[in-house]
């Protein structure tokens, strides 16, 4: 090293410096060479303070140019955009100053237009300036607020100096009426001292212990009256029924309230393949002629049963409304829990082909599932109708149900 | 015994008063000597011979050799300002502007002022004392007897050389400066190394660098030129070399700073 040349350290030295200097102002400027150079855009704002020469112009928080200018035109400020010809603004471009952070600096912020509109060329105006909620406009804006505050606080001073004032003029007045509150407060004073020595109706009634005895007792029968009442049971049970020469399903749907053991009353929804005919008798009268027409009419829809039940012993008698006809029937249970059954039900008397006439055999197999054979519109005229049917169903009681109706409380008031 | 003078208070005010008259003087044509020996080396500038290998000897004393020291200043100028301005900034939750401000700070004043006074302390006061025992050993008169002009040969190099390094030693200060503010904002005080880096490019401007890079070429100048003038001016023997060098360092540090305070002032406008 100690023979390099002074010259050569020197320039070594103003090598590396010019380089620094060179380096640092790259990286402070973000300079990058533009061959366009640049465009010209103006922009008039109502207030440009905090705008200086170079102040950053961006759009989207990206640099696209500097503010070059600024001067007072018809009292508003006109700012010289100088632009880099990459980012193009359109005709509907707008502009506002903006503050970088609350404190910060402020910048030019530009948003570019709709792309397809006209592009602003050198020289041209950006038409719009959009007001933005700066620290600035907050202040003006605190600044209302306190106005009216101050407002308030006037009213509420002139209000308290009112009351001061009233205060003051019906001293005697107030102090009266103090007196006479004191009075009724000594009266109130006296009567619930009475109530607690056990003076009077309501002294006695507060405090003899027998009151609330014979209370309580007469609670305790009206809640075991409501027991019974309320102690009922739910079964929901659902059926078909498959008429094996006529090919055809027959599907029951069963509600059964059971307030008793031996007593039910069960709402039936059938839904009858068959349908119900009914006969429909029409007259009319043309020219003094009177024609009788009789139709026969097939409906098919959703009958409706409501049963009551009693039963003796194994024997359970039922009757009401079967089918939407009036019927009734007859089971005869064997077994434990009533694991067998033969029934025999009689209902629709007036139908066409005579009464409807089923008898059938009951297999619980378990507890909620049940088969059953047995023979259908046995005493039918018409020998089409008389058929052999096998069905299949099963019932839910309230313990099964219960998960379905939530927390529903059917035995709920008669547990202890 | 010579009999003990008795000073009235008067007299003492008066002779006070005549004291700063005689300063004031001194002062103000110090100045225009000054000015004069500067207008005459930038003349000297244009006549040949042109020195250039002499020049180049003053380049290598005044940047070169002044490197180490600037730069250890510049560092630990960084360093310190780092630890300082971290603690005030944190109270307002921007810790992350240290880097920006510690770089502006470098870049505008610390930076030039800086290491222009360690140049003034290191190359001002030798060109002083050069040219100042030059002149007390009369060599100076022996230059102008082999007509060779004593100013063309002894201050216009040292000026130019002056002029020209500084910037350099500036900028190499500034850059040292961010690095050892770095160093610590990032590796002690855990501020994040790219925020860090991203805030000393948002805060520091292409202005900032030309301001620093005038300031310190003003202050190249003036450093070798009071060097110069305080030397070129000795009068008495050794002790008055060592007060030309005494009084070259300080007149030009102060003069580096307020002539800082005007530039900055004007660099506003």
């Amino acid at each position: 090293m100690q023979n390099m040349t002074t010259e050569l350290k020197v320039g070594l030295f103003v090598l590396a410096g010019t380089l620094a200097i060179i380096l640092s102002s790259v990286l402070v400027t973000g300079w990058k060479p533009s061959m366009g150079g640049s465009y010209t855009l103006y922009v008039t704002v109502e207030n440009a303070s905090g705008l200086t020469r170079g102040t950053p112009v961006q759009v989207a928080g990206i640099k696209v140019g500097t503010i070059q200018d600024i001067q007072l035109v018809n009292g508003k400020a006109q700012v010289e955009l100088s632009m880099d010809p990459k980012y193009t603004m359109y005709a509907d471009s707008s502009a506002a100053v903006r503050s970088m952070g609350l404190l910060g600096d402020k910048y030019m912020d530009l948003q570019p237009g709709t792309p397809g509109q006209p592009p602003l060329e050198n020289g041209q105006n950006i038409g719009i300036t959009r007001n933005q909620g700066d620290l600035d406009t907050l202040m003006v804006d605190a600044g209302d607020v306190m106005v009216e505050l101050k407002a308030v606080m006037k009213d509420l001073a002139v209000f308290s100096a009112d009351l001061r004032q009233v205060m003051s003029e019906n001293k005697q007045e107030v102090s009266d009426a103090l007196k006479k509150l004191q009075g009724t407060l000594a009266n109130l004073d006296s009567i619930t001292g009475k109530i607690d020595r056990g003076e009077g109706t309501i002294g006695r009634l507060v405090n003899d212990e027998t009151t609330i005895d014979q209370l309580n007792e007469a609670l305790v029968g009206i809640n075991s009256y409501f027991a019974d009442a309320y102690r009922l049971k739910l079964d929901i049970g659902i059926r078909t029924e498959f008429l094996m020469k006529q090919g055809m399903n027959k599907s029951y749907l069963d509600i059964k309230l059971q307030p008793r053991p031996d007593r039910w009353y069960m709402i039936q929804l059938v839904d009858n393949p068959r349908g119900k005919l009914t006969k429909k008798v029409t007259s009319s009268t043309v020219g003094g002629v009177t024609t009788v027409t009789t139709d026969e009419i097939t409906t098919y829809q959703l009958q409706i049963g409501l049963l009551i039940a009693q039963r003796y012993y194994d024997t359970l008698i039922y009757g009401g409304l079967m089918e939407s006809t009036f019927g009734m029937g007859v089971n005869q249970y064997f077994g434990s829990a009533d694991q067998w059954a033969i029934g025999l039900e009689v209902w629709d008397f007036g139908g066409k082909t005579g009464p409807h006439v089923k008898g059938f055999a009951t297999w619980r197999f378990f507890s909620s599932g049940y088969m059953m054979v047995g023979i259908d519109d046995a005493a039918s005229s018409d020998p089409k109708y008389v058929d052999a049917f096998f069905g299949i169903g099963m019932t839910f009681n309230e313990d099964s149900l219960r998960p379905l109706m939530g927390s529903l409380p059917l035995n709920a008031i008669s547990q202890p | 015994m010579a009999t003990k003078k008795s000073y009235s208070p008067h007299t003492w005010a008066i002779g006070q008063v005549e004291s700063l008259g005689h300063t004031t003087l001194e002062s103000i044509q110090g100045v225009g000597e000054c000015a004069l020996l500067f207008a005459k080396a930038v003349r000297m500038l244009f006549h040949p011979p042109f020195r250039v290998p002499l020049l180049f000897r003053h380049m290598e004393f005044i940047g070169n050799k002044s490197l180490g020291v600037v730069l250890l200043t510049g560092m630990f100028t960084g360093m310190v300002m780092t630890f300082q301005s971290y603690r005030t900034l944190k109270d307002f939750g921007s810790e992350t502007v240290v880097g920006g401000l510690v770089a502006v700070s470098m870049v505008r004043e610390l930076g030039p002022v800086l290491s222009s006074l360690m140049v003034t302390a290191r190359a001002g006061s030798a060109v002083a004392a050069e040219i100042g025992s030059m002149r007390v050993t009369e060599q100076i008169d022996a230059l102008e007897a082999m007509a060779v002009d004593p100013v063309q040969y002894l201050v216009t190099p040292r000026l130019v050389a002056g002029l020209l390094m500084m910037p350099f030693l500036a900028v190499f200060s500034d850059l040292i400066g961010v690095l050892g503010s770095y160093l610590v904002g990032v590796s002690l005080l855990g501020v994040d190394g790219g925020v860090f880096l991203s805030k000393v490019y948002d805060f520091v401007t292409f202005g900032d660098i030309m301001q620093g890079t005038v300031k310190s070429m003003v202050f190249g100048l003036i450093l070798t030129l009071v060097g110069s003038y305080k030397g070129y001016t000795t009068q008495g023997g050794a002790e008055g070399v060592g007060r030309a060098t005494t009084e070259a360092v300080v007149a030009a540090s102060i003069l580096i700073l307020f002539s800082d305070y005007i530039i900055t002032v004007f660099w506003q406008s």
